[in-house]
């Protein structure tokens, strides 16, 4: 079906201000921009997918599409289906630290409302305005405080999607200990619309804290080294820092960023200590925030990922003793090449991310270039027996390098039982795939 | 299903060859301690029970089982009480007693590859000598396997500040019910794809048998402080929970004993030096740094205070600690002076619901004239109504599986869920339609038939046998309204 015939479709359901167009997704021989239809209720996103059920139309769904780089392009995609306009809060519970919301709300909002009954959103993921709080469980997106709230997976209580028939799907609940039936909605997350769509999500909160703190440390030099042993000593304390981050900005130094927040005794109690081992590996005095100014701080080191613009990001994440060996080589490799990116270690969690600029700022990263970095790579992302493996995902690729980077990562183990669960759970093919590794 | 290609005297012949002689028992006498798991009211014989020794072991069992189309049933230490490891009519029971190992532990990146068959409670001792260890810590502990915690998604006590099983899980070995090995073993922090692992984590045993997991340790924490509140009411025991939880506190572990419990086990071994004149008493944890146990303490204190305990007991050394959680964790066992058998609920509710839940399982029971105890970890809103009876006494059986009904549709109607941590099993089957439309149940039919496309592996368990036959043989039909979803 043409794409203005798809439009008269979606048209006899849905009113304009319902009806747009996504441009920034080009797919492979598809003119022109992809319909996109934003739905204001949950009846009518499950009419959508029973009329492309019906007329065999491949759909895509998205929250606001800040992700939409992340994955290979489908292989085909016959109109977006975003959740943008179903929002709002369906239930929150302060005296139970759980909340269920629709999907198309902001996780700037859910964060706003749940502080104001005393608990913090985890994610606390990069430009919270501008990700939906669906499309972030969808994307698997942990947040800045990883380190302290574990992945976003392990905090979704439960979820409500609709399935390629256009029914309404639930799993879990609003509950913080709940092990009846499967645990669908742990498919979910991170399944990035390949099995469904995500409509509303039911989330575990955390403590808001008392009192925040951020310590900076800069480093004299360019290299990441000396800010990987500081923080390594401060991971080796029996504290629970919120995060640890090493991060390097083109032509700039090095930087240790940790943020603390919990029971304000605690968090002062933690910084002391903080500072005490910074003083032991001789690292430079470091700029103390606290409060206001610490939030603030912290809000600018979480933004920043996504704030630094269209270059593609080169992610790398494993265990951390073979993970901080690959980071090591592949921040010389891109340094070798003439790159000065930026980039951001996590090093608690063995994940680090480079903004590759391209070797001339005003051109795009050539699909050549991209080529060689992932012959460069590829090795290091191969498994071998006894070690834990490297993964290895682009983020923003150029369009014309994305066929010749594996975007999220090589074909996992259990590609083949993850393609029978698709089917299973759409055998008509109306979510688009091909955008996840291992052809889903 | 299609037909067996194999004889059972040739089937039991080639196992033995795969496993050793030791690895097969096929006896009707031996095989009689494997008819039913905790929950003894149900019980069948299998046909035999195969013992494999490692994951080629385990493969070449399946691929064998596979071909005789015979059932099977996976089985840890049989201390599941929901009946997920109750043997099928003519099935085999697969279990992981011979699998004990600890294969690797890395004490650097804080992970340890293990067999299923290594009981929980080792692998912590195992670990204690790197500082480090395993945090999901069910009651039953002492005995349960890993791979029985991974099929129930196990909790306990602790698992309200460190999560359950399926937070500390970073990879598995699975074998597929027809003898294919797949290697999710990783480890990783994050899935490449669908979280196969997440997925796998609670599904009783009947999307795959795990042979090796590798799970997540933690640092043993720098300070430890235990505290027994003793309250003259259950419901101001109940309601200080309440207060704990609004206060943003985040004690390891919260727990309530009640009166007819604390005489049990303080009657029992596992006497711990409960006050047998309390009403009720509340076990509280906290676990961390030494400032964030200080002051996560303080102020527990202060809460339980206003909210009436009698007395609060600190433990004054390991010792007396270990002590305070033996008699947590034997309550159940020191359950069986009291009657010959005990009904062990599992109900969960939002945590705001828990005292009306605990009033309601009083009235419910009292209703029925039966013997309620009731122990319950309050920080998760998770209870055990233990309900006393005797199995020969067909009219007081009859009335506890009536109130063990109610209990789960109260549960329903207060917002919460069937199970918190010992699965559907056979136990709750009934009931899954209290809480799951068909549509919901259809989709796990379908992601089950992904696994297992032949329900070889514990059917009849978890998901009401007619829903998914309906699933699978239903054409693709006209989908319900989004108003008629829950």
């Amino acid at each position: 079906m043409s794409a203005p015939a798809v439009e008269t479709r979606l048209a006899g359901l849905l009113d304009a201000s319902e009806l747009g167009a996504l441009a920034q997704l080009e797919l492979p021989g598809v003119q022109g921009p992809l319909p996109l239809a934003a739905p204001s209720t949950i009846e009518q996103a499950c009419e959508l997918l029973e009329l492309a059920a019906q007329d065999g139309l491949c759909v895509l769904p998205l929250g606001y599409g800040s992700k939409l780089g992340w994955y290979a392009p489908p292989t085909r995609a016959d109109f977006a289906l975003s959740t943008r306009a179903l929002r709002g809060i369906r239930s929150y519970e302060p005296e139970d630290g759980t909340l269920s919301a629709l999907a198309g709300t902001s996780v700037a909002e859910v964060a706003e409302r749940v502080a104001a009954g005393g608990h913090a959103l985890s994610p606390d993921v990069s430009c919270p305005g501008a990700a939906s709080i669906g499309g972030t469980i969808a994307a698997g997106c942990s947040g800045f405080d990883r380190l302290l709230a574990g992945p976003v997976r392990n905090l979704v209580l439960g979820t409500r999607a609709i399935d390629g028939e256009g029914r309404v799907l639930k799993s879990g609940g609003q509950l913080v200990k709940n092990v009846t039936g499967y645990d669908l909605h742990r498919l979910h997350a991170g399944s990035g619309g390949a099995l469904c769509l995500l409509v509303e999500v039911s989330l575990r909160l955390l403590p808001l804290p008392e009192l925040e703190l951020a310590l900076c440390v800069r480093f004299p030099g360019a290299e990441l080294g000396p800010g990987l042993a500081a923080a390594r000593a401060l991971l080796a304390l029996p504290a629970r820092w919120r995060s640890v981050l090493v991060r390097r900005a083109p032509g700039a130094g090095a930087e240790l960023c940790v943020c603390i927040g919990g029971k304000a005794e605690v968090a002062r109690a933690e910084r002391e200590l903080a500072l005490v081992a910074l003083a032991a590996a001789r690292a430079p005095e470091p700029e103390v925030l606290e409060g206001e100014a610490a939030h603030a701080r912290r809000c600018a080191w979480r933004d920043e990922e996504q704030a630094s613009g269209r270059w593609p990001e080169l992610v790398l994440s494993g265990m951390p003793q073979r993970a901080l060996l690959g980071i090591e080589r592949v921040h010389a490799a891109l340094r070798a090449r003439g790159c000065d990116p930026l980039v951001r270690v996590h090093p608690g969690l063995a994940s680090a991310s480079w903004h590759v600029a391209p070797l001339e700022r005003a051109a795009p990263l050539s699909a050549a270039f991209a080529r060689e970095l992932a012959q460069e790579f590829s090795e290091l992302g191969r498994r071998r027996p006894g070690e834990a493996p490297l993964v290895l995902q682009w983020r923003d690729a150029p369009i014309d390098a994305r066929g010749e980077l594996e975007l999220q990562g090589a074909a996992p183990p259990g590609a083949e039982l993850m393609r029978r669960i698709q089917r299973q759970l759409d055998p008509r093919g109306v979510f688009a795939r091909g955008r996840m590794p291992g052809g889903l | 299903m299609t037909a067996p290609s194999l004889s059972r005297a040739t089937l039991i012949d080639e196992l033995r060859r795969a496993l050793g002689p030791e690895g097969v028992i096929a006896e009707p006498t031996r095989l009689v301690p494997y008819e039913s798991d905790g929950l003894a009211m149900l019980q069948q014989r299998p046909e035999l029970v195969v013992l494999p020794r490692d994951t080629a072991q385990c493969s070449a069992a399946l691929r064998l089982l596979h071909r005789a189309r015979m059932p099977i049933i996976a089985r840890g230490a049989g201390t599941g009480l929901a009946g997920g490891a109750t043997p099928a009519r003519g099935g085999a029971v697969l279990s992981t007693a011979r699998m004990r190992d600890v294969l690797q532990v890395d004490a650097q990146d804080r992970w340890a590859r293990v067999q299923a068959g290594l009981v929980n409670v080792d692998l912590s001792r195992v670990c204690h000598e790197h500082g480090l260890f395993y945090a999901p810590d069910p009651s039953s502990q002492q005995a349960c396997t890993l791979g029985g915690n991974v099929a129930n998604n196990s909790g306990g006590p602790h698992c309200f500040k460190y999560g359950c099983t399926n937070q500390h899980v970073l990879g598995l070995v699975l074998v597929l019910a027809d003898g294919e090995v797949l290697d999710l073993s990783g480890p990783t922090l994050d899935p490449v794809g669908l979280d196969l692992v997440g997925l796998f984590v609670g599904s009783e045993g009947t999307f795959g048998i795990a042979t090796e997991l590798v799970l997540r340790l933690l640092p043993e924490p720098q300070a430890v402080e235990t505290v027994l509140a003793v309250f003259r009411d259950l419901d101001a025991a109940c309601h200080s929970v309440s207060e704990l939880i609004a206060a943003r506190l985040e004690p390891s572990a919260i727990e309530i004993l009640d009166k007819l419990t604390i005489d049990a086990v303080e009657r029992s071994v596992y006497a711990a030096g409960y006050p047998r004149e309390a009403e009720a008493v509340l076990l509280v944890e906290a676990e961390g740094s030494e400032v964030e146990v200080a002051v996560a303490m303080r102020r527990t204190r202060e809460i339980l205070n206003a909210r009436g305990a009698i007395e609060l007991r600190s433990a004054r050394d390991a010792h007396e600690r270990k002590k305070l959680w033996a008699g947590r964790k034997g309550a159940f066992g020191a359950m069986g002076r009291v009657a010959p058998d005990l009904y062990v609920a599992d109900a969960v509710v939002p945590r705001t619901k828990l005292r009306e839940m605990v009033r309601r399982t009083v009235e419910i029971c009292r209703e029925r004239g039966l013997r309620l105890a009731t122990v319950f970890h309050a920080g998760d809103g998770n209870l055990h109504p233990n309900i006393c009876y005797d199995r020969r006494d067909a009219d007081e059986t009859r009335r506890v599986l009536e109130a063990g009904d109610l209990i789960l549709k109260a549960c329903v109607d207060a917002g919460g869920a069937l199970t918190g941590e010992h699965g559907v099993g056979l136990e709750k089957l009934a009931q899954m339609e209290y809480l799951f439309s068909q549509q919901d149940l259809g989709a796990m039919c379908r992601v089950r038939d992904a696994w297992d496309p032949e329900r070889q592996l514990n059917p009849g368990k978890l998901l009401p046998m007619r829903v998914c036959m309906e699933a699978r043989s239903a054409p693709i039909e006209a989908p319900a309204r989004a108003a008629d979803a829950r």
